[in-house]
């Protein structure tokens, strides 16, 4: 094999690497995770400060992929592994992320808790978010008042950007499951 | 090949692998420094020894007879550091440490020059713009330096000029998680030293153009491999040995691998195109080893 065929095999590999595009959806958080679209990820040396700016956070299971933190160049996410009773703070998520020099896209979560028909609005309560979460989206039409769920959700970097202590967060449904 | 690999001291394959057995893998140098550390707070230390020798006489752009032997050695190792005080704004130095040699011609006699000790130190402060998209990250940069005559000139072969020189550079570099580049522009505004020391300026670009084949999310570990090209111009100007200056290209691999926060690259480079002002001994190959971490 000379050089020439060697380095336009090299380029197709590189270039055939990316991930095909998710929707929401799509996308399946795992029980326990927190998964961030990031912008630009696509060295985890050079996002070793993002890395270790997320690994401080109090919130996660630092017993999973080692410091609870795992870049995936590829699909250009983070997942975090969180810890099973503690809150998680989005907007430390957001900060470790801008100050490690990235620009979080998009944060997908798994959130159980019991949803609160209010007018139009639904509020979920739940102990796995500091703020109070008001969410939007298809399908929680069905939902009857004062029902536990399952949901599925994201917020974009808009949304992210803006969460405030002690002020509601809302959440876009992705999916919503419930016994009824 | 052969003489180039007895020439390689045996202090540097020492050092080398002392480094890679103590931090597991490694890594260093400008382009990969480049992309971290970008945080906030970050800041990262390498070691980076440079060597290059020749006993090539040139003559404009021919090679000529080296009857007296005419030949130039220089080992530099560097210690780099720099910090990031925020995404845009960063603060470098660079401080050599030199050992060299070379054999001139007096009155028709060969003389054996040599020196060690340290350099002149550059501090540079690298202004930067980044750009993150949805698959790529770039950046451009502007970097003011300065070097400040730090190095003796007491020497026939002086590590140090005496002079201050001042730098520009204009640089540019794009990764996606399966190729990598970088460009840098630069000029050398070299002033007028000791002991009758006048290097000209000199322009330089460097282009790297590399693939990232290998990476394990896991261990956050991989490899890059690369194409360094360098091209230099230097004005005519005066050493202690005679005229200096001319044009140089010199191309060749680069190997980088890394693992978290640690990182090892190493390159050759031969010159491709070399034409000298007058009659001066060839650059000669080049051998890069460095070995960074950044926290």
């Amino acid at each position: 094999m000379n050089w020439r065929r060697l380095l336009v095999l090299m380029a197709v590999g590189a270039a055939t690497v990316a991930h095909a595009e998710e929707t929401p959806q799509q996308l399946i958080v795992p029980p326990g995770q927190v998964i961030v679209q990031v912008k630009g990820v696509v060295c985890s040396f050079c996002a070793y400060g993002t890395e270790k700016n997320l690994a401080k956070l109090t919130f996660l299971d630092h017993s999973q992929f080692g410091d609870g933190v795992l870049m995936d160049i590829y699909a250009n996410r983070i997942t975090l592994a969180l810890a099973p009773d503690a809150p998680l703070d989005l907007r430390g998520i957001y900060q470790a992320i801008k100050k490690g020099g990235y620009d979080p896209q998009m944060i997908y979560l798994r959130l159980s808790g019991t949803v609160t028909r209010q007018a139009d609005r639904y509020v979920l309560r739940t102990a796995k978010v500091r703020q109070p979460v008001e969410l939007i989206g298809q399908g929680l039409e069905q939902v009857p008042d004062q029902q536990v769920v399952d949901v599925q959700a994201h917020l974009d970097a808009t949304q992210l950007s803006s969460v405030q202590e002690g002020q509601p967060v809302t959440m876009v449904v992705d999916t919503v499951e419930h016994p009824s | 090949m052969n003489s180039l690999v007895r020439q390689v001291p045996t202090g540097v394959v020492v050092a080398t692998l002392t480094a890679m057995a103590v931090t597991g893998v490694a890594w260093a140098h400008q382009p990969v420094m480049d992309m971290a550390p970008r945080w906030e707070g970050g800041y990262g230390a390498q070691v980076r020894h440079e060597w290059h020798s020749s006993d090539d006489l040139k003559d404009g752009d021919s090679k000529v007879d080296n009857s007296f032997g005419r030949r130039r050695r220089v080992d530099t190792t560097w210690i780099e550091g720099i910090y990031t005080l925020k995404r845009e704004l960063r603060f470098s130095f660079k401080l050599p440490w030199v050992d060299q040699s070379r054999v001139v011609v007096r009155n028709g006699i060969p003389i054996r020059q040599a020196d060690s000790g340290w350099g002149d130190l550059i501090l540079g402060m690298p202004l930067k713009y980044y750009r993150n998209l949805k698959n790529s990250s770039w950046n451009v940069a502007f970097t003011p330096s300065i070097r400040v005559p730090t190095g003796s000139t007491s020497a026939d072969f002086p590590v140090g000029d005496g002079s201050t020189d001042f730098n520009f550079s204009f640089s540019h570099s794009r990764e996606a998680a399966g190729l990598y580049q970088y460009y840098d522009l630069f000029y050398w505004v070299n002033t007028r030293g000791k002991k009758g020391i006048a290097e000209g300026d000199e322009v330089g670009l460097d282009v790297n153009l590399g693939l990232h084949p290998y990476h394990n999310n896991l261990t956050n570990a991989g490899v890059f491999v690369m194409l360094d090209v360098s091209a230099r111009h230097k004005d005519r100007g005066v050493d202690t040995a005679g005229t200096t200056g001319g044009t140089r290209i010199s191309t060749g691999p680069v190997l980088v691998l890394y693992r978290h926060n640690v990182m090892f690259r190493t390159e050759f480079k031969v010159p491709v195109y070399e034409n000298v002002n007058g009659t001066q001994v060839s650059y000669g190959p080049e051998v890069n080893v460095g070995l960074g971490v950044v926290f």
